[in-house]
């Protein structure tokens, strides 16, 4: 196995063991888990951090939402898009924030994925339509 | 004012109010026309990536952690940091006979000043080439109007023909010569009413070349009237690498909608040597494993997918044809580097320029022993095998003998008759550049030459005999002309009135 499959594998491995309750990252388990490292050193040290810093940041960005928003109040969005099952409150860690650049509407981020229906977006589809 | 509201109310109109759905990422990395994104992780292979300031992209490598992306444009305003977002569509151009007498760039956006294109279609970029069952064998004659490629290494329509030689042999020459000669045929057979003539529509794509280089090319087919025929796809040496990389296809997909549409064309691509070095520095800022000369391992598909969907379709398709020039700039004459070699086994054989004969004055310089036709005299009009049959192999004779032959001092009269001929073949195949001669008139001229109407001229005095003959040809000799033009075949009649013909031309010519 070459040391970039190995990095990769052990990185995983350690993320496996960082997931706690309802698949989130469990703080008190990525301490140990440093500490470990910390005292007893593997080979390729500093690739397993950087790999395993990335995949830790991409499983919570999957459980985090970030909604953005502008008019109306923050939870009432957030209990209607529960209601469409665009996001799951118990499953999720729910960050509302009011956002004047989008004029009126909303803009949810979970992960990669962005769910926007805000006057911003229309106007600037009707700036690119005209373009 | 009124209009202008309405257009806007319309287009809003169409818009769509729903919310809207994308998968981001973050560019951690530019340089020199590529990004690196972190991210993006439903991102398709081909997709184009919106970045800010309209900006676009092509997701080419995905990996795990990031996504590598040739960008398109102009990518100044671009910063590490900045998000980029799926768009859920792959790289289209516009498609059509609106782009006929424009000028585009790699993504189908006019630069020639016309205005707007107000295409209907849009095609992919990269799209499958035709399979075996929808594919027909190349029998009808694309004439190139160059005598030395017409006699010796007829194209077929749908073939792919290479032109290659080193820098200044006259390889661009060749193909807007074709570009021309297309012109003059579809006017000819528009004049003519004929229901079944098949026009060829042209698309020159032009990649690294020099801008005064594509403006001398627009000027040229402008002032032949080739232009209302043609599409040149322009990514010359100042666009960005990921442009020159994709203008090819995108100039490949212009010319598959007339193939698909049952119509005919030809696309010339200036020059592959140079599409291959951009993708070799879109490809080693992508980091992807280089090999031979530094070229990415997939440089043969590079060239394979795109020639492979020029192909001539069966009458259940639509019996349309797309036939490719492509070009290859040699170093020192040499054919064995890695993008020729690749791209003659490509193609359907190569027309080889070299730069002794170019020196020599023999224009075009066409090497006869090393260019080839795979089709064949299948791509030929029956008048015109006759006449051309023997021709390659006199003048193969000619040159292996011509070589001897400086060190013989006593010659016997067969080789001498052989070394005489092959001379005059020589000098009767000069033509200067953009002056394509029509089939009928090559036939005479190649008439004239197998019948010895040119063994009391000098050598000297071919070229101008045969500049004498095409003037006679065109004037006086239209009648013989318009019969060979309309029966395609060399009757015994047609070559009775040739012979009167070129005898009441000898007479004024002498």
């Amino acid at each position: 196995m070459s040391s970039s499959n190995k990095v990769l594998k052990v990185a995983q491995l350690l993320l496996n063991q960082s997931i706690g309750e309802k698949g989130r990252i469990d703080s008190e388990k990525v301490s140990a888990i440093l500490n470990e490292l910390r005292e007893n050193p593997p080979s390729n040290h500093v690739e397993i951090l950087r790999r395993f810093g990335f995949l830790v940041r991409r499983h919570m960005s999957s459980y985090q939402v970030n909604l953005e928003f502008k008019g109306g109040d923050g939870s009432e969005i957030t209990n209607s898009l529960c209601k469409k099952n665009l996001i799951d409150e118990n499953a999720n860690d729910v960050q509302a924030v009011d956002c004047p650049s989008l004029i009126a509407g909303f803009r949810v981020k979970i992960g990669d994925d962005v769910y926007e229906d805000s006057i911003a977006n229309r106007l600037n589809n009707v700036r690119k339509a005209l373009l | 004012m009124n209009s202008i509201t309405d257009l806007i109310r319309k287009e809003i109109e169409t818009l769509s109010v729903d919310a809207s759905r994308s998968n981001v990422g973050k560019v951690t990395m530019l340089a020199d026309g590529v990004a690196r994104v972190e991210g993006l992780s439903k991102v398709m292979y081909n997709e184009m990536v919106e970045f800010p300031n309209d900006v676009l992209g092509i997701a080419l490598n995905l990996e795990e952690d990031s996504v590598g992306c040739v960008l398109l444009g102009d990518t100044s305003s671009l910063k590490e940091g900045d998000d980029a977002k799926t768009t859920g569509k792959l790289l289209s151009v516009p498609v059509g006979m609106e782009l006929l007498g424009r000028v585009v760039d790699a993504a189908g956006r006019p630069i020639d000043g016309k205005g707007p294109i107000e295409a209907k279609e849009e095609y992919s970029v990269e799209r499958i080439a035709p399979g075996i069952i929808p594919r027909k064998s190349v029998d009808q004659p694309l004439q190139t109007g160059i005598m030395a490629v017409d006699s010796m290494i007829p194209i077929g329509r749908g073939q792919r023909e290479l032109i290659i030689g080193d820098r200044s042999t006259g390889k661009t020459t060749i193909a807007i010569d074709t570009i021309i000669n297309q012109a003059k045929i579809n006017k000819q057979g528009e004049q003519s009413g004929n229901k079944d003539f098949r026009p060829v529509y042209c698309i020159y794509v032009a990649v690294g070349q020099k801008n005064s280089n594509v403006a001398r090319t627009i000027k040229i087919l402008e002032e032949t009237g080739a232009m209302e025929y043609v599409t040149i796809v322009s990514a010359p040496a100042a666009d960005n690498p990921a442009n020159q990389y994709l203008a090819p296809y995108a100039g490949c997909a212009m010319g598959e909608w007339f193939m698909e549409n049952g119509r005919d064309a030809l696309i010339v691509y200036d020059d592959l040597s140079k599409h291959a070095v951009a993708y070799r520095q879109i490809s080693l800022i992508l980091k992807r494993p280089s090999g031979r000369e530094a070229y990415p391992g997939d440089v043969f598909y590079l060239h394979s997918r795109l020639l492979e969907r020029s192909a001539r379709l069966n009458e259940d398709n639509g019996n349309g044809s797309l036939t490719a020039l492509p070009i290859i700039e040699t170093q020192m004459g040499d054919v064995s580097g890695y993008i020729p070699t690749n791209v003659i086994s490509i193609t359907d054989g190569q027309i080889f320029l070299e730069t002794d004969l170019f020196n020599k004055g023999i224009r075009p310089a066409v090497s006869v022993g090393l260019s080839v036709s795979r089709v064949g005299s299948a791509a030929q009009i029956k008048a015109y095998k006759k006449v051309a049959g023997k021709v390659k192999l006199e003048l193969a004779q000619f040159r292996e003998l011509a070589a001897f032959s400086q060190f013989e001092s006593d010659l016997d009269a067969a080789t001498k008759a052989r070394l005489d001929r092959g001379a005059r073949i020589v000098e009767m195949f000069k033509q200067t550049a953009f002056n394509p001669i029509p089939v009928e008139v090559q036939t005479a001229i190649m008439w004239g030459m197998q019948n010895d109407f040119f063994d009391s001229i000098d050598v000297d005095k071919i070229s101008e005999a045969v500049s004498s003959l095409k003037d006679y040809l065109s004037a006086q000799g239209k009648e013989v002309c318009n019969e060979i033009y309309q029966s395609g075949k060399l009757e015994e009649s047609t070559e009775q009135n040739l012979r009167l013909a070129l005898e009441d031309w000898k007479r004024t010519f002498a």
